[in-house]
């Protein structure tokens, strides 16, 4: 699961939480793979994200590295942040761990990659 | 997401793959977004049969086989050994043991293909987009969207096998922009749409049809494919609902239009299945938001 990914995902459709964001993060497994750069997506993402919720997602798995605190003014044309971004947001992939609700500390385990979301019917 | 390394001799055909794919993701872009459809794409209703031009190749058996098919039916077909299918989803791995339940089908490579590329070709809404794949099964779309240059492509899926083939085509396929989210795309998908606006661009789907059992279950797929995105939705739906499916569309504030006609060759999935295939006539859409 990648950091864009967990920039959106949410818990609020269990029953009892209001808004369910940002979940937290246990990793037990970190990769960095590469992909490819494109400057356009990362600009035209970077107004969609929560970058405070990026920003202590990255920290929180030590996967910082020498990403802003905040938002670089002009961001569109300055390559070398937006490529920090990229990085954060698309190579930077939790392959193990579990997500955890804010609210009610309901545990989601990621295992190969893949965040298990599915709630049971008591929990709906 | 990163996967078990395929075994060497699985990569050195994937390596082999990737290479074509390149070559025809080159002539995807030398003839831009805004070109037309040239013959072998996928024409829409009425236009005239196929000529061979995307270099796939037909014995004279083979061509007046699907000329005629095309000349005496008001759907389209598209040849089984299309070159450009076999590109784009070069080696999808399907369901091994279908759930009826979940009507889990495979999206036939050479339809699913001739989606993307007519998606990517026609509207350029696929390169550098994030794009969903809703019900994603084991990946025909979200492999195909990600070959084609997806900036990422979130599949969204129930099934915990489906989720396992899924992965295996990703690493097969070398693919790093694909991430998948395991969920009950009609009743908790966990994406939030509200604080930031909708985030996806594109949201794909070949949803279930719907049976006597699950009546409108794609139009509940609509409705939530239509929550996700910020612009277009890809999907197809059965012919004969046309009207419906237009009128739920409208309902819900968009527009409807049906790209192709096509015929879905379904192989026999399920052992109630007297025939061997079953042709379903379906309607390739695309929804604007």
């Amino acid at each position: 699961m990648k950091l864009l990914t967990h920039n959106m995902l949410t818990s609020k459709c269990m029953k009892g939480v209001s808004v369910g964001y940002p979940l937290g993060i246990n990793a037990s497994d970190v990769r960095v793979s590469e992909v490819d750069f494109n400057p356009d997506f990362i600009a035209r993402m970077i107004p969609k994200l929560d970058w405070a919720v990026l920003y202590n997602a990255a920290e929180s798995i030590g996967q910082l590295e020498d990403l802003p605190k905040d938002l670089a003014n002009n961001y569109e044309n300055d390559q070398e942040f937006l490529k920090k971004v990229h990085h954060v947001l698309l190579e930077v992939d939790i392959i193990n761990g579990e997500l955890v609700c804010p609210e009610t500390g309901r545990k989601f385990p990621i295992n190969n990659g893949i965040p298990n979301m599915l709630l049971n019917e008591d929990e709906v | 997401m990163a996967f078990p390394q395929p075994n060497a001799q699985r990569e050195l055909a994937n390596r082999k793959i990737l290479e074509e794919l390149q070559l025809k993701k080159q002539l995807l872009l030398k003839q831009g977004v805004a070109s037309t459809l040239n013959a072998s794409a996928l024409p829409v209703l009425g236009s005239t049969p196929t000529q061979s031009t995307d270099g796939h190749s037909m014995n004279s058996l083979q061509r007046a086989a699907l000329q005629t098919a095309n000349t005496q039916s008001t759907g389209f077909f598209i040849s089984q050994d299309s070159s450009f299918g076999n590109l784009i989803l070069p080696s999808i791995s399907g369901f091994e043991k279908p759930k009826v339940l979940l009507e889990q089908y495979v999206t036939p490579p050479h339809l699913g293909s001739h989606m993307l590329y007519t998606i990517q070709s026609q509207y350029g809404d696929l390169s550098g987009k994030l794009v969903a794949d809703i019900g994603s099964g084991c990946g025909a779309l979200s492999v195909g969207a990600a070959v084609l240059d997806a900036g990422l492509v979130v599949g969204f899926e129930i099934d915990s096998d489906a989720l396992d083939i899924f992965s295996d085509n990703i690493s097969d396929h070398e693919l790093t922009n694909v991430d998948a989210i395991q969920c009950n795309v009609l009743k908790d998908i966990p994406i939030q749409y509200v604080k930031f606006g909708k985030v996806f661009d594109t949201v794909l789907m070949n949803p279930p049809f719907g049976t006597k059992h699950n009546a409108g279950i794609d139009m509940k797929f609509l409705d939530v494919a239509l929550q996700l995105s910020n612009n277009a939705v890809y999907s197809l739906h059965k012919t004969s609902t046309r009207q419906h499916v237009i009128k739920h569309a409208e309902s819900l504030g968009a527009k409807a239009e049906v790209l192709a006609e096509l015929r879905y060759d379904l192989p026999s999935t399920y052992k109630f299945h007297k025939k061997s295939t079953v042709d379903i006539e379906v309607d390739f859409y695309r929804f604007l938001v």
